[in-house]
């Protein structure tokens, strides 16, 4: 018999006009422990992967993602047990969600994972054709510093935050738009943010894509949700 | 401004990558070669690619718009500390001129 999956304290993020995207936030440094996620969270192949990275900061970090997506799953219906569903990748890195046959044949969400400092970070989306990405990073005074190389000439949105912050919001917009059109590193740097209509952004890519993103600032922390519809080439919220 | 490093510079450079990655991925020294790959080997992530921009442009007073950098790393993807190397290599003896480059 499976052991009862113990639940962990993953919080429900709310974006308005955020296209049904559920976004969760998972202070994973302060649970007392995830191992007892390997057994009831992950599935053989997951549990092979996380082998493969170890038991110190980077398994932790893999771990603690695909709990928040998992717990975020089985908290909205679409799956009953956090092991119904896998997390693998597609042939551009991006990660893809298989669930099991108990969905009935449903098509599984798309979704995106971060993880930054003691947070992990997950967002998905069922609508059809939409692409999600979300990025999380520490909020500190190192932003003032990496501030010439994460904003850009192009970039012109969020004029009235302090330096810092303006930067880890433009970067955290950036790379959660690379991470919905999987366009990484090269695609975050080469992109350029506009002020949409309120904290509405777009995220220009340089083939021309647009995605819509929102940011959220919290406590020690700087998160960005992106959407691209890939059959439009551009993704408007609703 | 864009400049010729020496095979002495180039070095250093190398060398200087190695012990940033060391120091801010909790990784032993001798374990960073060339072939070493940041993310999947180090668990590096963007934000160390983004400082060790800053740190170059900074020590080497070179301005480089941030779009340029993107561009040219499409064109040479920077999985590994030795591409790394290699890429800060033209950063900083091309200047903006790096895109010009890659035609």
């Amino acid at each position: 018999m499976s052991p009862k999956p113990r639940s962990f304290d993953v919080h429900r993020l709310f974006f308005s006009l955020a296209n049904a995207t559920r976004v969760a936030l998972f202070d994973f440094a302060a649970a007392p422990t995830l191992a007892d996620a390997v057994s009831t969270h992950l599935t053989e192949r997951e549990r092979l992967r996380l082998e493969g990275l170890g038991s110190g900061r980077r398994g932790r970090e893999w771990l603690a993602a695909r709990i928040c997506l998992k717990e975020s799953l089985v908290r909205s219906g679409v799956i009953a047990s956090p092991r119904d569903c896998e997390v693998g990748q597609d042939e551009r890195g991006r990660p893809r969600l298989s669930l099991g046959p108990e969905a009935l044949g449903a098509p599984p969400p798309d979704c995106a994972l971060s993880h930054g400092g003691r947070w992990a970070v997950s967002a998905w989306t069922d609508l059809p054709g939409v692409k999600v990405g979300v990025d999380i990073e520490p909020r500190s005074a190192r932003w003032a510093e990496r501030r010439r190389s994460a904003v850009g000439a192009d970039d012109d949105a969020a004029p009235d935050l302090a330096p810092s912050d303006r930067a880890a919001v433009l970067w955290t917009l950036k790379e959660a738009a690379a991470k919905a059109l999987g366009t990484g590193l090269a695609g975050a740097l080469d992109s350029a943010v506009r002020e949409e209509r309120g904290t509405l952004c777009r995220i220009e890519a340089a083939d021309g894509r647009r995605s819509f993103g929102r940011s959220l600032i919290g406590p020690g922390w700087v998160l960005a949700v992106a959407w691209w519809n890939e059959r439009s080439s551009s993704c408007r919220a609703h | 401004m864009p400049r010729t490093l020496s095979d002495e510079e180039k070095t250093q450079v190398y060398e200087h990558i190695r012990q940033f990655l060391s120091d801010e991925l909790g990784v032993p020294l001798d374990t960073i070669g060339p072939e070493t790959k940041i993310i999947d080997d180090l668990g590096g992530d963007s934000i160390i690619y983004l400082e060790l921009i800053e740190e170059f442009k900074k020590k080497y007073d070179v301005s480089v718009e941030i779009r340029a950098i993107g561009r040219y790393f499409q064109k040479h993807p920077i999985r590994t500390v030795g591409e790394t190397a290699r890429a800060v290599y033209d950063i900083v003896e091309k200047g903006d001129g790096i895109v010009e480059a890659l035609d």
